[in-house]
């Protein structure tokens, strides 16, 4: 992924920890590591714990350049990690994506421990899935353990993954979305009241959310904790921490049922004969073949039968979907086949992700990490233009904006499925037919080709950004 | 910070532990070390045990799962 700037500047994510920090220069990413830091750097370095992370896919690769720091007064040394594919965050995930994450994080602090040193944090947001899987992307996560001390990251941990995962897991999937709220992750005694009754008596749970929230509350004003200070906390107990909150982590569990689209191409029958189908994937497969992208945004993917056309010729694809079930099979299918250049997100383009955090410069908005080489958007326009009334010109405003080459599906108002959309409600929609969606598009892109899908009222046009 | 808690939590005040541990989150651990710790004990003598009975059967590492 590239920086949308070209000045040199400091990443606006990369301030909490004065270890170091992430800065751009002509468009490449760095991290200036720290004085202050070096003795951990060097330990990660030699201890052969950066090979073992990196040679198991759980550390991002990194390496160290003769380049002036962009703040010389601090620095140690300057890296240039391995540029990442795509940034996308803990609330565009589906459930087993998170929890891979969290057991991703736990199998770094494993190998950690073992060669003498301790995560010292465990952000959600230090996890990306590079390839298909999820990594550490900050190099500077790394402390010397040090004997009696508990861990410094318990708390971030139980709130970036095991209340989310639990929430997801227990209560409704759709709890995801506390994430974008709580950008330190879900507060404890907020997922302690959301919980069922039951998880207050499972030994995982019961102790690292409800007695854990019930211990933050009793101490966040209490002066006595004095007799306290003399106990310690020996490795054997810090190692039985991590397995129980691994075990924990592991343990949760959730099968996607009954949400909105899950099924959706078993019942696909309805709107495409199987020729039509056929013929559209073959259209899709050509148009791909002609505009060669490198990255491809699917928009309303569903499981990614269509995103894989484009995957499979090597692009990297990022399949968007509302439904958390449709990406949460999507993403298991990715898993099954190690396919390394499919990333399913969950995202609601009728309200996608905003910039977030301190100064709105922490976590990216969705039109930040643009642009795509292609955006598909397929049997997608009726959803956006009918269900949630967006006027044509708008539609075609936004979709220029993401990225430069557009295929996408003309869904007219004879199509079963716009007749399903308007049963409940007036037609309002005077200027939704095809001449008005070509006049609008055409404001915004050279209209390339026009195919009507055999057997199908739907028609797929290529577009490319004027 | 309340002093005391500052003496407390002075070994987490490290320059490069940027993370506030929170005193409930710190001192929790402290009160779960020795059934945890117990509980790893058996969980790691279990699996010895079990080991011995099973040995023909494959080794599988948890934390390799997740690269598969």
């Amino acid at each position: 992924m590239t920086l949308k700037s070209n000045s040199d500047q400091r990443l606006g994510a990369s301030f909490r920890d004065p270890s170091g920090f992430l800065f751009s220069r002509d468009g490449v990413l760095y991290r200036q590591v720290n004085l202050i830091y070096r003795e951990h750097y060097d330990r990660l370095m030699d201890s052969r714990l950066y090979a073992k992370l990196v040679y198991g896919g759980l550390l991002i690769p990194h390496e160290e350049v003769d380049l002036a720091p962009d703040e010389p007064g601090l620095a140690y040394k300057v890296i240039k990690p391995d540029p990442l594919q795509f940034i996308s965050y803990p609330y565009e995930w589906s459930f087993s994506q998170l929890q891979d994450a969290a057991l991703a994080t736990m199998a770094i602090q494993k190998l950690a421990l073992e060669a003498g040193m301790v995560l010292k944090d465990a952000s959600a947001y230090n996890i990306q899935f590079h390839h298909g899987k999820p990594v550490l992307i900050d190099t500077l996560s790394f402390e010397t353990y040090q004997e009696g001390t508990p861990w410094v990251a318990y708390r971030q941990y139980c709130q970036h993954f095991l209340a989310p995962l639990a929430l997801m897991a227990y209560t409704d999937i759709r709890l995801s979305q506390l994430l974008r709220v709580y950008i330190d992750g879900v507060p404890l005694d907020l997922a302690a009241r959301l919980l069922p009754m039951r998880t207050r008596y499972g030994l995982g749970l019961g102790t690292h959310i409800h007695l854990h929230a019930a211990a933050q509350k009793r101490y966040a004003d209490r002066m006595d904790v004095k007799a306290q200070t003399t106990r310690k906390m020996n490795k054997l107990s810090f190692l039985g921490l991590m397995d129980s909150l691994e075990t924990s982590t592991r343990k949760l569990s959730w099968k996607p049922t009954g949400t909105e689209w899950g099924d959706y191409y078993a019942a696909s029958s309805s709107h495409y004969t199987p020729a039509a189908f056929a013929h559209k994937k073959q259209l899709i497969g050509q148009l791909l073949d002609r505009i060669q992208p490198k990255i491809t945004w699917d928009l309303g993917a569903n499981t990614g039968e269509f995103s894989r056309l484009s995957a499979e010729r090597g692009s990297l694809t990022i399949a968007f979907d509302i439904d958390p079930a449709a990406v949460e099979q999507d993403y298991l299918l990715c898993k099954k086949n190690n396919e390394s250049r499919m990333l399913p997100l969950v995202m609601d383009f009728t309200n996608p992700t905003p910039a977030l955090g301190w100064h709105n410069r922490e976590r990216h908005s969705l039109l930040e990490r643009t642009p795509a080489d292609a955006t598909l958007a397929l049997a997608l326009i009726h959803h956006l233009a009918i269900s949630n009334n967006v006027p044509l010109p708008l539609l075609a405003g936004y979709l220029h904006d993401l990225g430069h080459w557009l295929i996408i599906e003309w869904v007219p108002k004879e199509d079963s499925q716009v007749q399903k959309l308007l049963a409940s409600r007036e037609d309002i929609f005077s200027g939704y037919h095809q001449a008005g969606f070509e006049a609008a598009f055409g404001e915004y892109f050279t209209i390339h080709e026009n195919i009507a899908i055999q057997d199908s009222p739907r028609v797929i046009y290529l577009m490319e950004a004027r | 910070m309340h002093s005391q808690l500052f003496h407390l939590l002075a070994p987490l005040l490290r320059p490069q532990a940027y993370l506030d541990p929170g005193s409930g989150s710190f001192l929790i651990q402290l009160l779960l070390a020795g059934i945890v710790g117990a509980g790893f004990i058996i969980k790691v003598y279990w699996k010895k045990i079990k080991g011995l009975f099973t040995r023909s059967a494959p080794k599988k590492e948890d934390d390799t799962e997740i690269q598969q």
